[in-house]
């Protein structure tokens, strides 16, 4: 497949298999080594390039995605002038040891800075969340990139420093960049399809008999190197404009299924109406998750440990699915079936989300346990909407429990129960222990059955501290 | 004497590293970045198994694939077929038996990896499946079946006492007793880059390896004998390294690509393991299981200690017999104990390979000592701190083992560094201040670490510096820097010592070929050991040119000069009374090359005290003569309705000598703090029937930069005269305390201890729960 992208200022034009991944791409067809391989499967941010501007994981993408977008890699940032204080910043306060991961923290630093000039600590230390470093402790690079956003951009002339490059004075060059390498990596096994619009994506859904879907891929790409397993074709949904659509419809908030988490997280109606679903984005995953990751396709993998699925049903949210022969719309609680199953038949696609604006007055609050503070996937989860009356009686209550069941959990009863009562220690107690007898939770590498069903019920306490 | 002014030494300054702007910029050259023309990829055929016989191994259909050159087996391995000093019980491709689910039993050479993907797929091994052994306990019963079934002593491969006074009965007459059982897992490296390298076959037959090593002058002689060669057959190359923190300490897949590079045809090979690969195979932290019981008189003096620690090697022992020997050596942590029995057990199994991880058993007897420390302390009725002071060994005393310790001790000192600080001072105010359904603990723990590999085996380096023509000055290192910037830290010496500055200086990394032997980058040892080589070999560098500069100088000015009228300055050497500079360019020029090279080999200094303990533990390192302290505290706050902790201050106060520099001192000490931390916290690493469930940054969880406290790191700078510049190991005393600071401060948040790590939301849930009911 032909793609023709701009990288580090220059257009390329390369015939690729669409299936190899971009991380390949760069280092071994492009012979950019800067950016590094560490995990494979989006959880180490060594792979982290900017595409359009926004950090990605390069892992997590095929070369298919590239094409008509613009790529910056480490070597094009450490060539950009502009981005000199952050290089100078970072070689002057330490932020560098192995240096292995040094190169993903500058993309996701440099992508931090582009979106918030003045970060606060805590900002930093989000925006790295996705880049693992085993030997920093992360301090001195929060400390890099705090300096940087307050120094001026100045010219960094490094002094002639000592070079590491000076030792392979051998006959035989222990180094050679191939400049194209057609042998390796992704033999053609998959066909990409980027339809650019909706009729476009409907007729090749509804033609196509052995096809997956990929939105972001953050979840795909993961499956297929664990599974070894290769498509035959895929249908990427990211190149519809109106699936990215954030607009409102009647009361609802209807957002686009190919919408990633960062355009809705930016997005002004779900900053001005759904702060519950912005409280899950910003546990949901690292930067560069967040700008690859989208709402259509969360719903789809149907994890019950998804974080932006207990908003979404606390919520009263309702899917919007079209095929050839019509749309129609389901409830979310109808929509998703189980872990990775839903109601979507063959030549359906998920079209969007609409979520009714929620009452003026109700308080949200997104609770995620999990083993980390950050890159976790939820142990378990709480998405809660109340609203008290002035007495504090509790005038509307919804719940729903992520991670402690095949799907999300909801239990009308026992928010009956709490309604028209005081939110007091003693009730809350009495409405966890009827949760803790409900829940459905399981055993897996993360927790055990026994904790999840304690802390189902120990979260509703957290609604004191709210 | 000729004169060298050194007008700002750069030590005790924050220097920037020399390899910060390759490694920021990413334009450093690690191990899997050499892209050598028409290279073979290699892929690994692990056997899946935890124990069995091998019956058959099948690679016909595999070797018929698209894209494959060739599939190798053990009878390809012409050598030994063995690797692990001293043991020598690894194989490279295994040949009589799998041990372990990551053993290799085929090398496959391919032109893609995805061909090398599908033919691994084919590649069908037939076994006779043996009884795994999983539990260290079972392993050490006459009827267990064995792991390797020559080793003389059955599974059991080290075991050993360390008796002092009279040992365990002194705790008879205790006036205060505390013991306890815990377990530890397993912990993986973890480091970002994953075992990798390159590898080609020269003219003649011998071999160059490219990979990310510790050792390169060690994996030279492995891979000879396990191969077949001769040691000077074979070259081998350390990059900087993406990590390594012990997990590179030896083969891993240096031995594969020496195999390949002789079946290859001429070809080079290149061999990268995936993030899954490097968990199944590579080396981890012993898990252990340790019984302590400590006990001290009324007043808080420390009087006995017993313990028996049960360290589980895997099916290899990978340095498992020092770690075990450091382990018991440092059981009685800090302290003046008069009385001691210590009790240690090496055992194989078929669960994950247990090998050298920075702290290299430490930070499990830490763990337990010092928990059961501020149980006696509560007993006493004397604080934590107080206690540790009373007992706190200072130059002069004998510790545990009874050794006497000879060299620096501040550990007094580091204990009054955080008895000053306000985290101390103030710290049942803050735990007073907790908000609703938290609860906060200040958890204390100090340690010690041995430098160096010990009375037997030689801890040594050769430096070798060179003055080149046109003026600068290369500095050969034969030691690797695993990231914690040693090479950085030689330059800068060098610098100093010559009076240089970075500009004039240039490095040559490790390679068997052009630097010289100077051990593993391990131990805590490197910038003590290779620095008091390089020092006076850049001292008679320095001589050497002045010397060369005197005569230039009554040759060209034709006067008398004396040489106390010369000074080394940057770039050249100055004639004082007239100002005349000759440049370094210039006398190296009037010099032979022979001339212009130093080298000066050093090994470091020994204890020649014995400890009343078995014999064969003095191979394994012990007694160590130089040893480093710390004390650290851990400020927690505890989540009462999910178990869950978050660290929101950690404070560590070191003991290791002189600053050299103070960002990459900060660097280790933050570093070790946060590895530290996961160890404790997090990091909990799973399997079921041999098959490993935490296999990828997904399931095993290392901290993100949202886990990470605020640190502070508080040097204590008592010289240790044997030391470079007065320095002393680092980088593993930072860690090895940090488990037993955070397992303090939960106990007192939650009121209860957890004697099994990682102390995971879940069981900190589990023990505040129990403890309410109670």
């Amino acid at each position: 497949m032909k793609i023709e992208f701009t990288l580090n200022g220059n257009l390329q034009t390369l015939d690729v298999p669409p299936d190899r991944r971009v991380i390949d791409l760069v280092r071994h067809n492009l012979g950019l080594t800067g950016s590094k391989e560490g995990c494979g499967s989006g959880e180490c941010g060594a792979c982290s390039i900017l595409v359009d501007g926004e950090s990605r994981l390069s892992c997590l993408m095929l070369a298919a995605q590239l094409h008509g977008r613009t790529v910056t890699t480490i070597e094009g940032i450490a060539a950009d002038p502009a981005q000199t204080k952050l290089v100078r910043s970072f070689v002057r306060h330490g932020a560098a040891q192995c240096g292995y991961c040094s190169p993903g923290m500058i993309v996701s630093a440099a992508d931090l800075l582009r979106r918030n000039p003045h970060p606060r600590r805590t900002d930093i230390s989000t925006a790295i969340s996705g880049n693992l470093c085993r030997c920093t402790g992360y301090q001195k690079i929060v400390d890099a990139v705090a300096i940087a956003a307050d120094e001026d951009s100045q010219e960094f002339s490094p002094p002639p420093w000592v070079s590491a490059e000076d030792h392979t004075a051998d006959p035989k060059p222990l180094f050679s960049k191939p400049s194209f390498d057609p042998r390796t990596f992704g033999t053609n096994q998959t066909e990409v399809l980027f339809p650019e619009s909706g009729d476009a994506l409907l007729k090749l859904a509804g033609k196509q008999t052995d096809y997956r879907l990929m939105a972001g891929g953050t979840d795909l790409l993961v499956w297929r190197r664990e599974n070894r397993s290769a498509p035959r074709v895929l249908i990427g949904i990211e190149r519809v404009p109106q699936l990215q659509r954030i607009s409102m419809e009647g009361n609802d908030i209807v957002i686009g299924a190919a919408a990633t988490f960062q355009q809705i997280d930016d997005a002004p109606l779900v900053r001005e109406h759904l702060d519950l679903l912005r409280q899950a984005i910003r546990v949901l995953g690292s930067p560069p998750i967040l700008h690859m990751a989208t709402l259509g396709g969360n719903l789809c993998t149907a994890s019950p440990a998804a974080d932006s699925l207990p908003p979404l049903y606390a919520l009263q949210a309702k899917v919007e699915i079209r095929s050839l022969d019509g749309r129609r719309i389901v409830p979310i609680s109808q929509f998703i079936l189980g872990p990775r199953q839903t109601d979507l038949r063959s030549g359906e696609i998920l079209w969007s989300v609409h979520v009714p604006i929620p009452e003026t007055g109700m308080r949200h609050r997104y609770f995620k346990v999990g083993r980390r503070k950050a890159l976790a996937i939820a142990v378990v989860s709480l998405a809660a909407t109340w609203s008290c009356q002035p007495d504090g009686a509790l005038q509307d209550i919804h719940l729903a429990w992520g991670s402690v069941g095949p799907t999300v959990m909801v239990f009308p009863e026992i928010e009956k129960m709490l309604l028209g009562k005081p939110l007091t220690v003693e009730n809350l107690k009495s409405a966890a222990a009827l949760v803790q007898e409900r829940v459905l939770p399981i055993d897996d590498v993360r927790a055990s059955a026994h904790y999840r069903r304690l802390v189902s019920g120990n979260l509703l306490l957290k609604l004191l501290e709210a | 004497m000729p004169c060298v002014r050194s007008e700002a030494s750069a030590i005790g300054r924050p220097e920037i590293r020399y390899d910060a702007l390759a490694k920021v910029t990413g334009k450093e050259t690690y191990a899997s970045d050499y892209f050598p023309d028409n290279c073979l990829w290699l892929g690994v055929k692990r056997s899946g198994q935890q124990h069995a016989r091998i019956r058959h191994i099948d690679i016909a259909s595999a070797a018929q694939t698209p894209g494959i050159f060739k599939i190798l087996t053990f009878q390809d391995v012409k050598g030994s077929n063995r690797v692990g000093i001293p043991e020598f019980d690894m194989p490279v491709l295994c040949d009589d038996k799998v041990r372990h689910p990551g053993d290799a039993v085929a090398l496959v050479l391919g032109e893609s990896p995805d061909a090398i993907g599908n033919a691994l797929a084919l590649i069908q091994a037939d076994y006779d499946a043996l009884p795994p052994i999983e539990d260290p306990e079972l392993a050490m019963r006459p009827e267990a079946p064995l792991v390797h079934e020559k080793a003389p002593h059955g599974n059991v491969l080290l075991s050993g006492q360390i008796v002092n006074g009279q040992g365990a009965s002194a705790l008879r007459e205790c006036d205060f007793v505390a013991d306890g059982e815990f377990e530890f897992p397993c912990q993986e490296h973890a480091y970002l880059e994953t075992e990798c390298g390159v590898a080609w076959s020269e003219a003649g037959g011998s071999l160059v390896v490219v990979a990310s090593t510790q050792t390169p002058f060690r994996d030279r002689f492995e891979i000879a004998s396990s191969l077949g060669l001769k040691p000077d057959q074979v070259r081998v190359i350390a990059p900087q390294l993406g990590g390594g923190f012990g997990g590179k300490d030896g083969i891993t897949v240096q031995a594969l690509l020496g195999l390949a590079a002789l079946h290859s045809e001429g070809r080079p090979v290149k061999l990268v393991n995936s993030r899954e690969e490097s968990f199944i195979s590579s080396t981890k932290r012993h898990a252990v299981r340790i019984h302590y019981e400590i006990g001290c008189q009324k007043d808080g003096t420390l009087q006995g200690l017993s313990c028996r620690l049960l360290f589980d090697t895997g099916p290899y022992s990978c340095l498992g017999t020092a770690v075990l020997a450091l382990a018991m050596e440092h059981a009685g942590g800090i302290y003046r104990i008069p009385n001691a029995l210590i009790e240690g057990f090496l055992v194989y199994t078929n669960n994950p390979i247990g090998g050298a991880f920075r702290g290299f058993g430490v930070p499990q007897v830490t763990a337990a000592l010092e928990q059961l420390i501020d149980e006696l302390a509560r007993q006493t009725g004397l604080d934590p701190l107080e206690f540790r002071l009373r007992n706190a060994l200072t130059q002069g005393d004998q510790n545990a083992c009874g050794v006497r310790l000879t060299e620096s001790v501040a550990v007094t000192s580091c204990l009054e560094s955080l008895r000053r600080h306000a985290f101390w001072k103030d710290r049942k105010r803050w735990i007073a201040e907790a908000p609703r359904f938290k609860r906060r603990g200040v958890g204390l723990a100090s340690a010690s670490h041995g430098m160096g590999y010990g009375p037997v085996v030689p801890d040594h380096a050769t430096a070798k510096i060179e003055l080149m023509p046109d003026g600068r000055i290369t500095v050969y290192v034969g030691v690797a820097d695993m990231g914690q910037g040693n090479i950085a830290t030689f330059l800068q010496i060098a610098g100093a010592t010559l009076n240089q500055r970075p500009d004039a200086l240039q490095v040559v990394l490790p390679d068997t070929a052009r630097t010289l032997p100077s051990g593993s980058s391990s131990a805590s040892r490197t910038t003590f050991t290779f620095g008091n080589a390089l020092i006076p070999a850049a001292q008679m560098l320095a001589d050497r040119i002045l010397q060369r500069a005197l005569l230039l100088a009554k040759m060209t000015l034709f006067r008398e000069i004396a040489s106390t009228d010369l000074a080394l300055l940057p770039d050249g050497v100055c004639h004082l009374t007239s100002g005349r500079l000759f440049s370094l360019a210039m006398i190296a020029q009037a010099m032979d090359p022979a001339e212009r090279c130093c080298t000066f080999s050093y090994t470091a200094p020994t204890a020649s005290q014995k400890a009343g303990s078995t014999e064969e533990l003095r191979k394994w390192g012990l007694p160590h003569r130089i040893f480093s302290f710390a004390a650290q505290l851990a400020l927690v706050e505890v989540d009462e309705l999910t178990g869950e902790t978050t660290v929101c201050h950690f404070l560590s106060s070191t003991d290791a000598g002189r600053v050299l520099n103070p960002q990459t001192y900060e660097q280790q000490v933050q570093g070790g703090i946060v590895q530290g931390l996961g160890y404790a916290l997090m990091e909990e690493f799973k399997q079921e029937k041999g098959v490993i469930l935490t296999r990828n940054f997904t399931t095993y969880l290392i901290p993100t930069s949202l886990d990470s406290p605020s640190m502070i790191s508080i040097p204590v700078e008592e010289q240790e005269t044997q030391g470079p510049f007065g320095m002393k190991g680092l980088g593993e005393i930072v860690i090895d305390p940090v488990c037993a600071a955070v397992a303090n401060a939960i106990a007192e948040a939650i009121q209860a201890r957890i004697p099994k790590g990682p102390l995971t939301p879940e069981r900190v849930l589990s023990a505040l729960t129990s403890r309410n009911r109670a």
